[in-house]
């Protein structure tokens, strides 16, 4: 890594946290190739503000928060804002994609599916999940329950499909 | 384990193994910073359009100028709607980006157009629909919004088309609706899922995504909303909320 990478903390903690970053966006996207393209998106969104965050603990917050809103915001917007001139690009494929899963996720509303990254691999909280998508606790908990149902229909519709293919 | 623990254990547990299925992964910091770099200057020439736009609407209230519908650039009288195909996507448009002759980038001006809608143009504004290949924006606003359409009018660089559609209701209304909607433990109360709520682009309503019998569950929901539902679907293949 070249002296100016490790000059800024911001680079720092991009390069300390991409992997993990990366790994969220694909679950918040359910899409291994728009993961890359949110995140730095995302990444690119935060950048001119990094010196504004003065706490760096706070970051990762932010910056996933900007993930998740960007997510959304994405779907409302069809799509029409391209933060980057340059075509996404996904630096690693997953080795074993678990397709069902990815299928059952994108299925949900983003809302919803945000929730679930969040919650179930994140590990954070209704009161976290709800601030990170910027609604009340009780309709983070509605998304939850909302986006548990449909999985839990799709994933054992795919599990029947599967079972009778066999 | 209850069976609603054992899913949410098995849930985590494809989830992780998924996620760690993207191995480490360098990130490619120049480029992310050129990116934010590039983004950092749009954000400036947005507001100094803003700031011109200002300046320009004060300037045109000064002198008494009317606002008519039509265009930043060739008018568009009468134009028919674009909403006759896909309600998410301007007929004909492609993801191909359209520089304009003079390099001007129609998404620059469109997003200069979505601020100032979702700001203090909220009352008028229902959405926009991007068509670069055209150098081209559609802005879907109620009807006689002379203001806001002068606004966009001059926060659109030379060379980007600006068609004013009408619309019937305006965003932050359908935006309203669309939580009112998937907040209802009223279709709880009757085990109806509400998958997903979706404020249109165009303004013409909400679009409301449902598990179950649609056949049955659209009268309902139009019913129980009103006209502002633009349409029930199976599932949430379109829900952006």
């Amino acid at each position: 890594m070249s002296r100016q990478d490790t000059a800024d903390p911001f680079d720092t903690f991009v390069a300390a946290r991409y992997t993990a970053l990366l790994r969220a966006a694909y679950l918040i996207t359910a899409d291994p190739h728009e993961a890359g393209d949110l995140l730095h998106d995302s990444l690119a969104r935060v950048y001119p503000k990094r010196h504004a965050i003065r706490d760096p603990a706070l970051v990762e917050g932010y910056l996933r928060r900007t993930m998740v809103r960007t997510h959304v915001s994405r779907w409302r917007r069809s799509r029409r804002e391209a933060a980057t001139d340059r075509p996404p690009e996904l630096p690693v494929e997953p080795a074993e994609r678990d397709l069902a899963l990815e299928a059952a996720l994108r299925a949900l509303p983003p809302r919803q599916r945000a929730a679930v990254a969040l919650h179930y691999y994140l590990d954070l909280s209704t009161a976290q999940v709800a601030e990170e998508l910027g609604c009340s606790q009780a309709t983070a908990k509605t998304h939850l329950a909302r986006a548990l149902k449909a999985l839990r229909i799709r994933l054992a519709e795919q599990r029947e499909e599967a079972g009778r293919g066999e | 384990m209850a069976s609603d623990d054992w899913f949410e254990a098995e849930l985590t547990h494809r989830l992780r193994t998924a996620a760690e299925g993207l191995g480490a992964a360098e990130p490619p910091l120049a480029e992310l910073r050129q990116a934010g770099r590039r983004r950092a200057r749009t954000r400036q020439a947005h507001r100094v359009a803003a700031a011109a736009d200002a300046v320009l609407l004060l300037a045109g209230l000064g002198w008494g100028l009317a606002a008519g519908g039509g265009t930043a650039g060739p008018a568009t009288g009468g134009w028919p709607s674009p909403q006759a195909g896909s309600p998410y996507r301007c007929p004909g448009a492609t993801e191909a980006p359209g520089r304009t002759p003079n390099g001007a980038d129609p998404t620059v001006s469109e997003g200069a157009a979505q601020r100032l809608g979702e700001g203090q143009y909220r009352e008028v504004y229902s959405g926009t629909c991007g068509d670069s290949s055209h150098h081209a924006f559609y802005v879907y606003r109620l009807r006689g919004a002379k203001a806001f359409d002068q606004a966009v009018r001059a926060a659109a660089e030379p060379g980007v088309t600006v068609h004013f559609v009408d619309s019937k209701y305006p965003q932050y209304k359908l935006r309203e609706l669309a939580d009112r909607i998937i907040d209802d433990p009223y279709w709880h109360e009757r085990g109806v899922v509400i998958q997903g709520t979706w404020a249109l682009p165009d303004g013409s309503g909400v679009q409301v995504g449902v598990l179950g019998d649609l056949k049955a569950l659209r009268p309902q929901v139009i019913a129980r909303y009103g006209p502002m539902v633009a349409g029930v679907e199976q599932g949430a293949a379109n829900s952006g909320y």
